[in-house]
């Protein structure tokens, strides 16, 4: 148990990527406002880009700019800029997403005049019959 | 630095859990917007200041601005002209 | 005593919340048919207020476990920050030592998110052009997307605008304007020497066009972003990139050679296609940003 919580304690970016996680999962679950689920939503996002940049970080190095061109590149003076690329791919798309469900949501509100899921449910439901 | 880190960390997990608490749907926007600033910040202490710029232009910026915009159409801004009752809708 | 600073803080708390005064559109009896049906036995035991909260306790306990599931799973994982990760192999040693020589960019990241996974990225515009034209199906003021009673609210939004005195936003959007402008651009020209690049400079453009429009109304924005140069500026720079993309890999993906060469590191001028494409990136953005928001507020541009 000592060992399990020097780990967390040394990999807390992990384990508070994961607490997010956590959090905005439950609230999507748990709420009927879909503006609260869509803002879960984010806040998942956000902890699965925290979850994969950690991973490129090396400490004592520096962010993957050249300062000086002229001299040869050491990979040892550099993070990794794998995941900064990935995770910036990730942040565009996420806006798309938020975009879209937002615009989602306006027309759904526009027809039932309600935000709770339940309710637009058996609203949809009794338009069916 | 590391105590600085930890804290922005617990911030993210408080504005995360009041976000999700909140019960006017205009704070929890408010709050969103704290998470995306002290995200942007922990971008940078993470040696990725491409991400800090992005989520700070992104995050707190076009995406507080569109959830606001529909926060005005669902008439959920209480106490402004854009709060209506269900009444005037039909 | 206690009581009333209770009393109070409810108050405050429902000061703070914004009293709900709603009337429910669904009946509770219409709710209690519509729920999903449990197992017979739970439907006898529990009340319906119980079988919710069986409901929530599920779901938290759920949540629970697949959070230390992932927490456990934490402890498999090479320490944080560590040198000698496994990330840090071939694949880093590549993009790091090589970034400069092969492409010429020495913002090593961009490097990579536009010419070695360029196709990535490219996906990641189509994903906005997309996004953009959903929107744009879902909000667009027509006959079929907006009754009379939303096109009467948007008049009424429009005469209370143009009566409100916006002279301390204007002033202050005149000064403001130029200089973010001229960050986003600087920040979408150096996207090859400096952190950002097309969709960090594309966003700041895009939200000083939502701020522009917000104090000078969209009759201002029209003279030189009209629904016509929207469409063109999208399409255009989508295929100008896609072009680029094809053109960059078909004349040697492996070697990464072009016609512009990559120049001398460190210059405005160099890296290769990088400086196109972030601008066509960022055009495309900005456009996207700004189509947002005018859909989102007046449903249309």
């Amino acid at each position: 148990m000592s060992n399990a919580i020097a780990t967390w304690s040394g990999d807390y970016y992990q384990v508070f990527a994961i607490i997010l996680f956590g959090i905005g999962f439950i609230s999507l679950l748990l709420h009927k406002n879909l503006i609260k689920k869509i803002i879960g939503l984010n806040i998942m996002d956000s902890s699965v880009y925290l979850f994969l940049t950690s991973f490129g970080f090396i400490d004592g190095r520096v962010a993957p700019i050249v300062a000086d061109p002229s001299v040869p590149v050491q990979m040892e003076t550099y993070i990794n800029p794998l995941p900064t690329g990935l995770v910036l791919t990730g942040i565009v798309v996420g806006v798309s997403v938020t975009a879209f469900s937002l615009a989602l949501t306006q027309r759904l509100y526009k027809k039932y005049h309600t935000l709770n899921l339940d309710e637009i449910i058996i609203l949809a439901k009794r338009e069916e019959v | 630095m590391e105590l600085f880190t930890i804290l922005l960390l617990i911030g993210l997990v408080v504005c995360a859990v009041s976000a999700s608490l909140a019960k006017n749907l205009l704070n929890t926007l408010l709050i969103f917007m704290a998470f995306s600033l002290m995200m942007s910040m922990i971008w940078l202490l993470l040696q990725a200041p491409d991400l800090a710029i992005t989520e700070a232009a992104v995050g707190a910026g076009v995406d507080t601005v569109l959830f606001l915009l529909t926060l005005k159409t669902i008439h959920a801004l209480k106490g402004t002209r854009f709060d209506k009752g269900h009444d005037e809708k039909h | 005593m206690t009581k009333n600073i209770k009393e109070q803080w409810r108050q405050f708390a429902a000061w703070v919340n914004g009293v709900e005064n709603d009337e429910p559109v669904v009946t509770p009896e219409e709710k209690r048919a519509a729920r999903p049906h449990l197992p017979g036995f739970v439907h006898r035991v529990l009340s319906e207020k119980n079988e919710l909260r069986l409901y929530h306790a599920f779901s938290a306990v759920m949540c629970l476990v697949f959070t230390g599931t992932l927490l456990l799973t934490v402890l498999f994982l090479p320490t944080f920050g560590g040198a000698g990760n496994p990330t840090e192999n071939e694949v880093m040693e590549r993009y790091v030592e090589k970034g400069i020589e092969e492409v010429g960019a020495t913002n090593l990241i961009s490097n990579i998110i536009l010419v070695y996974r360029g196709f990535d990225t490219f996906g990641e515009s189509c994903v906005l052009f997309l996004a953009a034209t959903c929107v744009m199906i879902l909000l667009r003021k027509d006959e079929k997307n907006t009754t009379a009673y939303d096109l009467a609210e948007r008049a009424e939004d429009a005469e209370i605008e143009s009566e409100e005195n916006t002279t301390v936003l204007r002033s202050v959007v005149r000064m403001l304007m130029p200089v973010i402008l001229l960050f986003g651009v600087y920040v979408l020209l150096n996207g090859h020497l400096s952190p950002g690049g097309g969709f960090s400079g594309g966003a700041i453009l895009g939200a000083g066009l939502i701020l522009f429009e917000n104090a000078f109304g969209l009759e201002k924005v029209r003279r030189f972003m009209s629904e016509h140069v929207y469409h063109i500026i999208k399409v255009a720079a989508l295929y100008f990139y896609g072009f680029t993309m094809i053109y960059v890999f078909f004349t040697g993906a492996n070697d990464l050679h072009s016609i512009i060469g990559t120049g001398i590191p460190g210059m405005i001028f160099s890296a290769g296609v990088i400086m196109p494409i972030n601008v066509a990136v960022g055009l495309e953005v900005a456009c996207t940003m700004y189509a947002f928001y005018a859909f989102f507020s007046k449903g249309e541009l």
